[in-house]
């Protein structure tokens, strides 16, 4: 990828949790103006703490970026705080759908306008126009709506902010796949129609390879490979571990190959 | 009802967000004010006193309904706030402490200028006390807050401000103190008359915060604070300012109170009250206005009518049976145990308070006859 293109660079970082726990170690993505980039990994890969550590909210959990840097737009932001962050346009949405339960849902959407208080009309007819089925539910507490409405408020939320760079933790997490199918769609059509880039993780390989174009895959907190999803598709290893596909006969057992592929080709 | 016709919509986002959408509601809100407006021409002069006691008690625990239900900061330490905005509106008012010029005085602006003064140091104060919010949460914070009030009440008002113009203890607040305009403030009478109209703008101010940019940062800082700093809500910023309003309000109280009181001492800000304000708020329904209402009301209400049961239980047992007069001076604590028992019949029976019944009731006659339960 053209690292000169990229609106986020995350040049080589180590995150330590508690002074101790090293969990990221020596992680570089970047993420293209306008593009759609997967990180893909297992549970524990270090996903979640790559996001966290670009939006700033690894304080809550005792984390610091020990090395490496990340810049946005070319500036430096690893060291600032989330609101810091979300100022310069860095907006997460974080994993299992974390609404305002007692706010409704047009509140909810309304505090996602916090720090671009004008406009704030226009926006929310944008949102509306993603997501018509916020509009009927919008006098509604958020904590009542059902899991699928509560992800798109979430998102929506996060598009009352004016987002330069979206970043996505698991949209997918617990939703029905019909459902999943519709965000994701509306998650194209926000990036292609509105050019927001975003930063996409995700445990559903497959969805994740469909709807963005370049992809990274961690294990154990590196990055272990990276390349476009039609190449990523074919990869064995992917076939493999993510899509549970092989080309050699039937499934493999994940417990047989698993570990031993993992050493040999990427640990070692 | 408080509902629109079905199929009928608001068009703008100003009049989805208005206070009284209907004209049912503005009729309940109008009826509510010609009520307050009577009530003293309606009642035993008796229950004026407990009126405004419910009203001092909303006021006050007004600050605690915003800290801990809807910044989800708790606190146990109120009285201090409330004590250092009465001590500072009983220092303003005394004449020989505040050198107030005379057209201010003549004016009868001196009272409700030292209410904001009482408003705002209690208010600063606050803050103090709410700086450790910023790294602790939950227990730890209760901690902190209890200090607010160790530190403020029995050490620095108690050692150092009750002491001004060597005083000891008791502060005396002469009669013809407590002006407003030209309206003396000097009967049962006046002084519901000012606390229902301190009720009705705390309220009313506190209720337009809440639907305002402030507002729902505080609310979602309670209900999920790391997905409100996701969205740029400057966590630590936020919650020192529902601190400063909380004390705000707190310091309102405490001046509207000095002027029921012919001296101000210590003990009437005791670790007592910020229980009691925590209890109302709980038995009235935490996260809700009306439950603040509701909670006064019922405390007020349970602790006067357990007075009266003893009062006149005692007279009659004295006139009767003399010899069992001690049994008398025993009853007389059920009203403390009576607060404890309630709140623990809340927390068990009724967690969301009477303002949720009120809700649930309310609902029900909105929709009725045609429930969407079918009952």
């Amino acid at each position: 990828m053209a690292e000169n293109d990229s609106i986020l660079k995350i040049n080589n970082i180590e995150v330590r949790y508690h002074e101790v726990i090293l969990v990221l170690k020596g992680v570089s993505i970047a993420v293209p103006h306008g593009g759609i980039v997967a990180l893909l990994g297992a549970n524990g890969a270090g996903k979640s703490t790559t996001l966290k550590a670009i939006s700033g909210l690894l304080h809550h959990e005792e984390g610091e970026v020990t090395d490496g840097s990340i810049e946005f737009v070319g500036e430096r932001i690893h060291k600032l705080g989330a609101e810091q962050i979300s100022k310069r346009g860095i907006i997460q949405i974080i994993e299992g759908r974390r609404v305002f339960e007692h706010l409704t849902v047009e509140e909810n959407l309304m505090v996602g306008g916090h720090l671009r208080p004008g406009g704030l009309k226009e926006r929310l007819d944008i949102v509306y126009h993603y997501f018509p089925r916020l509009k009927e539910r919008r006098n509604v507490q958020a904590g009542f709506v059902s899991g699928g409405e509560q992800q798109m408020c979430v998102i929506g939320r996060a598009m009352m902010a004016k987002p330069k760079l979206m970043l996505l933790d698991e949209p997918s997490m617990g939703l029905a796949p019909l459902l999943i199918k519709e965000i994701f769609e509306i998650i194209q059509r926000l990036n292609r129609e509105e050019k927001i880039p975003i930063l996409l993780v995700e445990q559903n390989v497959k969805l994740a390879l469909t709807v963005a174009p370049y992809a990274y895959v961690m294990e154990n907190g590196r990055i272990v490979m990276d390349d476009t999803s039609e190449r990523l598709k074919e990869n064995p290893d992917i076939r493999d571990f993510y899509l549970g596909l092989t080309d050699v006969g039937g499934r493999k057992s994940f417990r047989d190959v698993k570990h031993y592929k993992r050493r040999k080709r990427w640990l070692t | 009802m408080s509902y629109l016709p079905c199929g009928t919509y608001f068009e703008s986002y100003g009049a989805d967000h208005q206070w009284w959408r209907t004209s049912f509601i503005k009729g309940k809100m109008v009826l509510m004010l010609v009520v307050m407006a009577v009530f003293p021409y309606l009642v035993d002069p008796q229950w004026l006193s407990v009126a405004y006691t419910v009203n001092y008690y909303i006021l006050a625990a007004l600050g605690v309904q915003l800290l801990i239900g809807y910044c989800g900061q708790i606190t146990l330490g109120h009285a201090a706030f409330v004590a250092v905005g009465a001590y500072c509106s009983a220092y303003m008012m005394l004449p020989q402490h505040f050198p107030w010029p005379q057209w201010i005085v003549d004016a009868g602006l001196a009272y409700p200028i030292s209410m904001v003064c009482a408003g705002i140091l209690a208010g600063l104060w606050s803050v103090l006390f709410g700086l450790p919010s910023a790294r602790v949460k939950g227990f730890y914070l209760i901690m902190t807050t209890m200090a607010a009030q160790w530190i403020t009440v029995p050490l620095v008002i108690t050692q150092y401000v009750a002491q001004i113009g060597g005083r000891g203890q008791a502060f005396s607040l002469p009669e013809g103190t407590f002006r407003i305009g030209p309206v003396l403030i000097d009967s049962d009478t006046k002084i519901y008359y000012l606390s229902a109209i301190l009720v009705c703008l705390c309220l009313l101010a506190m209720g337009n915060i809440l639907r305002s940019r402030l507002g729902r940062a505080w609310i979602a800082i309670r209900d999920n604070d790391i997905a409100a700093e996701t969205m740029g809500v400057n966590i630590v910023a936020y919650k020192l300012y529902a601190f400063f309003v909380s004390g705000f309000f707190a310091g309102i109280a405490g001046a509207f109170y000095i002027s029921t009181l012919s001296f101000i001492s210590p003990e009437h800000y005791e670790w007592f009250f910020s229980l009691l304000w925590v209890g109302i708020i709980l038995i009235g329904g935490v996260g809700s206005i009306q439950g603040i209402v509701f909670g006064s009301v019922f405390v007020v209400m349970v602790f006067k009518l357990l007075e009266m049961g003893v009062m006149w239980s005692s007279g009659a047992l004295m006139d009767s049976y003399p010899a069992l007069g001690w049994i008398t001076t025993k009853i007389i604590f059920f009203k403390e145990a009576a607060f404890g028992l309630a709140i623990i019949f809340f927390l068990t029976y009724e967690p969301n308070g009477i303002s949720y019944r009120y809700w649930q009731l309310k609902n029900y006659f909105n929709l009725w006859p045609f429930s969407y339960t079918g009952k």
